[in-house]
């Protein structure tokens, strides 16, 4: 297999070829924004396996769901090492939607822990943080708007007691 | 077990908003005063707001649902039957830590709902009673805001002012105004001006649900615990309480607890106070099992753990063309409204709720959808999507009033426990007709208000399930033994020298968020119970 095919700490290396993969159609590339898989997403989810295990069991079996389907839709040429390792790399992108579709449908648990992931990793990704204009809250902070101008109450005070005694 | 060491003249269990407030009073009475509280300190260091991937601590240590963030001090609880799902924290401040610091009060017709409108029961106490306390409390953890909403009761000038006039709040105004209801800024336990030792003034960063690393939000630990402890009380941190020991005559004298080291130790007191919240309290009663009280302890009623009340919650978000940058400024609400706070039976539902106009948080929670309950779609629309969200939208809660049901309730699991080894709850509950009837008018007024503010699309769920920010009426208040748990002094009626302090007590939860009462109880009760110590004591 190429050599995107990085061990990760949880994941094996097919394992991470193919959500990084995954990830590619889930958040694509588009103008200046990376695909999630590009952007190390793979990696970043392989981390969040390694310190919450809760996740490893609905996440490896939504890759394996995923897997399975794509190798329905795989034309893979005994020839051809990578497609076979990993069916979902042998389809078009569109075959790659269809096979995410079909999965999102039939096991939404799954498929939803999974795009929760992904979307956690790439939002919380310092260059996709940066490219979108995000920085830590504090200690900045942010500047302090108006005061507020208590004659936007005056309707509100013309309508007197609003209270019932008890 | 390690020996007992002096009997404390009062031993609190539980250091959160209603713990914190009973310390400081009865320190300053003169009491000799123990906490016992499972979680630590939180070190301001901690707080994620610095880091780049501050959005990923929604999910993990600073998570509001206990179930998912597991810390070793959790507990977990059992949520398969309930659509509802209780959040807290547990640490010095307890759930404070990383709540959003609204604060209004419960109106005098909250305490008359019997009398009133024919539902529930009615107080033992009234708002008038309270109301020394609520402005005791606002003084003593501050509350910016400002007095004179038509709404309500007067109240003295709040301590710093009200949040400032972004386009979040304008925006909001301008549909409110078209719509004639009733809005107010709300008060909220945030300075925005110097108040209180080593506090700073809000600086609108944002994410308050993960704690404030500056001390603008009055959580009980900047508020209260440095008063406390300078007065002497002494807290106890990962001390995690197993059961109220009794002695012979059925009187409290203590309660057993595992400490850091996890040997057990136990701390004897002539009067205990329990401050677990409405969870954790029914959790620790029905525990305390002995001879003397088979059922748990002070549930000669039945009723320690039902009448649970949540405040069923909905949110309605509302998309707006033009950039409004709601991820500026305290998470929570800016305004809110009234207008259908009491019962019009016309409506279809008895009693009512308030809207809290609130805003929006970082490019994450837009992406997970974590406001309308619907994530961003994945696939080629996905940066489109996500572009026309973030930083566009206003998220309008609605939350109305629970009203009390015996079958919904906090028990004891069958097999879960917590790290320690203690039985951890079940929560069992269900959302009324009634509460569905004014949950779904609330939502069509959440759109009437979005709409006439401006949005081009709005999106919502019928009711959110992390919602369960209000934990109320599991050891309730009243005069008659078997239909209360404490008298309306916040005693056992079964164990005299036994309180509770925390949201257990509420007779009826109000459509309001319930900590300033919480708190204004907790100062009442104390000050009724340093005022009869001798004779509780002894
Ligand atoms: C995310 C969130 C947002 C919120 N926002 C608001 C808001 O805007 N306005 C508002 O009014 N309220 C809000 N609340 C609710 C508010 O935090 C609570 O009402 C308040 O903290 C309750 O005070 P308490 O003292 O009853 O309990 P808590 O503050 O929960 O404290 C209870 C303490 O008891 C300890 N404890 C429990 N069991 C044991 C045991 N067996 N042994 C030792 N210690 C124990 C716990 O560790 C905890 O520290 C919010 C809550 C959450 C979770
Ligand atoms: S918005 Fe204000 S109150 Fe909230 S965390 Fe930031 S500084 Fe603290």
């Amino acid at each position: 297999m190429s050599e995107q095919h990085i061990d990760g700490e949880i994941l094996t290396a097919r394992q991470v070829a193919l959500l990084a993969a995954i990830q590619n159609r889930l958040i694509p590339a588009q103008d200046e924004m990376p695909g999630a898989g590009d952007a190390g997403c793979a990696q970043t989810v392989d981390g969040f396996l390694k310190e919450r295990t809760a996740l490893r069991r609905p996440i490896l079996a939504a890759l394996n769901e995923i897997e399975a389907t794509a190798g329905a839709y795989a034309q893979a040429s005994a020839d051809d090492e990578a497609s076979t390792h990993v069916a979902f790399l042998a389809l078009s992108d569109a075959e790659r939607d269809a096979a995410l579709r079909a999965v999102e449908a039939a096991h939404p648990d799954l498929f939803n822990t999974l795009l929760r992931q992904t979307y956690t990793a790439y939002y919380t990704n310092p260059a996709v943080l940066r490219i979108l204009g995000w920085r830590p809250p504090q200690p900045e902070g942010y500047p302090t708007p108006p005061p507020f101008d208590e004659k936007l109450l005056d309707n509100v005070k013309r309508r007197g007691k609003l209270w019932r005694d008890a | 077990m390690a020996p007992s060491n002096e009997a404390a003249d009062v031993l609190i269990i539980g250091a959160g908003a209603s713990g914190a407030a009973a310390a400081w009073s009865l320190a300053s009475g003169g009491l000799d005063v123990v906490c016992l509280e499972q979680g630590d300190w939180v070190d301001p260091a901690d707080y994620p707001h610095t880091s780049v991937d501050w959005e990923l601590h929604r999910q993990t240590d600073f998570a509001k649902d206990p179930n998912v963030r597991q810390r070793p001090e959790d507990y977990p609880l059992n949520n398969d039957d309930t659509p509802i799902v209780p959040l807290m924290f547990n640490a010095v401040g307890g759930s404070t830590i990383h709540w959003s610091g609204h604060f209004p009060r419960f109106r005098p017709s909250d305490f008359r709902v019997k009398t009133l409108d024919g539902v529930a029961d009615d107080w033992p106490l009234t708002y008038w009673d309270l109301a020394p306390y609520y402005e005791q409390n606002d003084a003593n953890v501050g509350v910016s805001g400002l007095s004179g909403d038509p709404a309500n009761p007067e109240r003295t000038p709040r301590q710093t002012p009200p949040l400032g006039l972004d386009t979040a709040t304008k925006t909001y105004i301008r549909g409110l105004e078209e719509l004639g209801w009733h809005w107010w800024p709300t008060d909220n336990a945030i300075i925005t001006a110097p108040f209180g030792e080593g506090r700073q003034a809000c600086n609108y960063c944002g994410p308050c649900d993960m704690g404030c690393p500056i001390g603008a939000i009055s959580s009980a630990h900047v508020t209260y615990w440095p008063a406390a402890v300078a007065q002497g009380v002494r807290i106890i941190t990962r001390a995690r309480v197993r059961e109220i020991t009794v002695d012979r005559r059925g009187r409290a004298s203590g309660a057993v607890y595992y400490t850091a080291e996890g040997g057990i130790a136990e701390q004897r007191a002539r009067v205990v106070i329990v401050a677990c919240n409405g969870v954790g309290t029914p959790r620790l009663l029905l525990n305390s099992v002995s001879s003397l009280f088979p059922h748990g302890l002070a549930n000669s009623s039945g009723l320690v753990g039902t009448n649970l009340m949540f405040h069923p919650v909905t949110f309605v978000t509302g998309v707006f063309s033009d950039p409004i940058n709601a991820y500026v400024g305290p998470l929570g609400m800016v305004l809110h409204s009234q207008e259908f706070y009491e019962t019009d039976t016309g409506r279809g539902y008895v009693r009512g709720f308030q809207i809290q106009m609130g805003r929006e948080s970082g490019p994450l929670s837009t992406a997970l959808g974590n406001f309308p309950g619907e994530k961003v779609p994945w696939g080629a629309d996905h940066h489109r999507v996500q572009r026309e969200l973030s930083a566009h939208t206003l998220t309008a809660a609605v939350m109305i009033e629970d009203l009390p049901e015996a079958h919904n309730r906090v028990e004891i699991d069958a097999t879960l426990t917590d790290s320690s080894g203690i039985p951890a709850p079940k929560i069992v509950y269900e959302v009324s007709e009634n509460s569905r009837r004014c949950l779904d008018y609330a939502i069509a007024r959440g759109r009437d208000l979005l709409d006439a503010a401006g949005a081009t699309q709005i999106m919502g769920q019928p009711i959110a399930r992390e919602t369960g920010w209000h934990l109320m009426g599991t050891a309730r208040m009243g005069d008659d033994p078997a239909n209360s748990v404490v008298n309306g002094h916040g005693q056992a009626h079964d164990v005299p020298n036994l309180f509770i302090i925390d949201g257990s007590l509420f007779v009826t939860s109000a459509a309001v968020n319930p900590t300033s009462t919480i708190q204004a109880l907790a100062l009442f009760v104390s000050d009724w119970l340093k005022q009869n110590f001798r004779d509780v004591a002894s």
